[in-house]
Parts: C-alpha cells; sequence; structure tokens
C-alpha cells in the first residue's frame, strides 16, 4: 500500500470546517483505498491543525489521482505542511502488527521523524528494533507500523512514518508516555544529551480521531499470550 | 526516594588529567540549569576515588525526578533548547567517552511498567 500523510498548519483566521470540508470533498472525490482527513486533537506537538492521510495501491495511482489532493491542501488558509510518502512497513515484513482486541481503537497517531544522516546502518537497526518494541509493552496500541520514507516534505527531511491505533486517547497520553520503554529506552534516540541520539530534528507528533482501522496492510502480530493483555 | 523515583545517570569517562576541571565545569554550568528544568542532583561519585596522573577517571553523576510525569516535564524544557546539547559539545576534548541511562529501583519496576 502507498500511503500520503499531510499535516497541515492552517493560518489563525482561517475557517478550519470549510477547509476540512475542501479537502474531505477532494478526497471523496478520488479512488483512494482508505482516506483520514481529521482535525488533530490536543495535546499533538508541532502535529498541525488538519491530519490526511490516504492509501493508494501504488505510487503510480497516486500520481494519477494527486492533483485534487494538491490543490486543496495548498489553499490560501494553508501556511505550512509536513508531508510523507511511504509504502507501508518497508523495508521489512515484520514493521507492522495489529493486536487481537474485541473493542475497536479510535485514536490514529501518526510521528513523522528525521534520522540523521550521520546514523551508521547498525545504529538505524537499533533504533528502528526498539521503535517495534514498544507494542510489546503496551497493550494500548492495537495496530502500529514502522516505515521509511519515499518522499517528504516540510520543516525536514522525513525519514520515518511511526504510526500506531491506541484504544482511546487516555491511553496514548498516559500509558504511552509513562511506559518505561518510552522514557527509559527509545527516548535516548531523539534527547539531544544522550550519546545515541539519531533523531535530532523536532518531530511531528500528531493524532486524531478515527472511525475505522487505519493500519490495515498487516496481519495480526505473533504476540505471546502476556503480551495480549 | 519513593517507589517512583527515576534516577538519569551520566557516566562519563575523562581523560587523563582532566576530571577534576570537568566536575567543576559540570557542577557550576551545566547543574543549574537542570535543576532548573526540575532535576534534583542526587550525587556526583568519581573512580577511582583519587587524582592519578596518567590515569582516567570515570565520573557518575545520579539525578532524580518523581515519575515519568516530572521526568517528560524536564525532557521536553531541554529538548528544544540547544544550550544543553552545546555544553556537551564544549567540554567534549575532555572526554573518552560518557552515557546517559535512565534506572529506578528494581523494587519498582513492576510499578513502573504497571500503568
Amino acid at each position: 500500500m502507498y500511503k500520503v500523510t499531510r499535516l497541515l498548519h492552517l493560518d489563525d483566521t482561517a475557517d478550519r470546517a470549510a477547509v476540512l470540508r475542501t479537502i474531505t470533498a477532494a478526497a471523496d472525490s478520488i479512488p483512494a483505498r482508505y482516506t483520514l482527513v481529521a482535525p488533530t486533537l490536543p495535546g499533538a506537538r508541532n502535529g498541525g491543525d488538519l491530519l490526511v492521510h490516504l492509501q493508494f495501491e501504488s505510487e503510480s495511482e497516486w500520481s494519477r489521482w494527486r492533483a485534487p489532493i494538491d490543490a486543496a491542501t495548498s489553499g490560501s488558509s494553508v501556511h505550512h505542511v509536513d508531508a510523507a510518502e511511504y509504502r507501508g512497513g518497508s523495508p521489512g515484513q515484520d514493521r507492522a502488527g495489529r493486536r487481537n482486541s474485541s473493542s475497536p481503537a479510535s485514536v490514529y497517531r501518526t510521528l513523522l521523524l528525521r534520522v540523521d544522516d550521520s546514523a551508521s546502518p547498525a545504529e538505524l537497526g537499533r533504533f528502528e528494533h526498539a521503535m517495534l518494541q514498544m507494542p510489546v509493552h503496551l497493550p494500548g496500541i492495537r495496530a502500529w507500523q514502522l516505515s521509511r520514507v519515499a518522499h517528504a516534505s516540510g520543516t525536514s527531511a522525513w525519514t520515518h512514518v511511526w504510526e500506531q491505533e491506541f484504544a482511546d486517547l487516555d491511553t496514548l497520553l498516559g500509558p504511552y508516555m509513562n511506559h518505561p520503554v518510552h522514557w527509559g529506552h527509545v527516548d535516548r534516540w531523539f534527547d539531544p544529551e544522550c550519546p545515541e541520539q539519531l533523531v535530532k530534528d523536532r518531530v511531528c507528533h500528531s493524532f486524531c480521531a478515527m472511525s475505522a482501522p487505519v493500519i490495515t496492510d498487516t496481519t495480526p502480530a505473533a504476540l505471546s499470550a502476556a503480551e495480549e493483555r | 526516594m519513593s517507589d517512583s523515583t527515576i534516577y538519569i545517570i551520566d557516566r562519563i569517562v575523562l581523560k587523563p588529567g582532566h576530571a577534576r576541571a570537568f566536575i567543576d565545569a559540570y557542577l557550576s554550568e551545566y547543574a543549574p540549569g537542570a535543576r532548573e528544568r526540575g532535576l534534583t542532583l542526587d550525587r556526583v561519585l568519581v573512580s577511582p576515588p583519587a587524582w592519578i596522573d596518567a590515569e582516567s577517571n570515570v565520573v557518575t553523576a545520579t539525578w532524580t525526578v518523581e515519575g515519568p510525569q516530572q521526568w517528560w516535564a524536564a525532557a521536553v524544557k531541554g529538548r528544544h533548547d540547544p544550550v544543553y546539547a552545546q555544553w556537551w559539545q564544549s567540554v567534549s576534548p575532555m572526554i573518552v567517552e560518557r552515557s546517559r541511562s535512565m534506572a529506578a529501583a528494581a523494587e519498582a519496576v513492576e510499578g513502573l511498567c504497571h500503568v
């Protein structure tokens, strides 16, 4: 699946509802495999005002249908866009998962980040492995996917997209942030005071409400019974 | 210390003859800003506890915060302020290698993971 994420920062005077309607209409006018256009929720950091996420069968399909989206996301009310295009989960097949759960997820979160050019393949591998350990420890993450970016624009040349579906907003802002695997392990790659820091630019931490699964190009993860809490 | 105490541990291997100068700089230049961010300096240890010519000293500085929320509050204050990374860069000529790690009391691990 070829995925397109755009985080739109609107002017203070923008009619947000009107911009939302315009982009939704544009998304509805094309045969995307999946469409999510929604206001970001309180607590997002550098995550924009609107989150636009589209999925296509291929990059060529996106190229064929992108014109209405380009037009709708570049209106005069939009003063900045951080964007990433990527093949979900690429390049490995172990970079995504979905936890078996009877209750649906209600929050979609995406993190755009740029790994510094100086990172060695080994360092990059350790970083990606650590990121993918988080769902093992956090049952509130219902689905996840770590992808390398094919095309990026905005404040940084984003290299990775880290997506999750959460049970609810409290799970994202509470257990996800407070678990030691986050602040005691993974954060070292983001901390400018840690020698391991690889992510040196400010990240885009954005999330919104969702009504249907977003990360669909995955299968139930092979988590142990203990991890399926 | 409570069950939610988090320890932030700087371990610095100094080049021979530089440990005292590094500790002076750490306490006078780095520590005030760290305290402003909400960190509490627990202790600064030196190993071996002697100034021996041509030998490295290892300095271990331990800071504490109470719980993940205070940890994040301190982290966010420093995350986008280039002063801290610049300070570490300024003292890098004295350093052979260093690490920063997070820790907690062994008996606190289960509680911290039960979020």
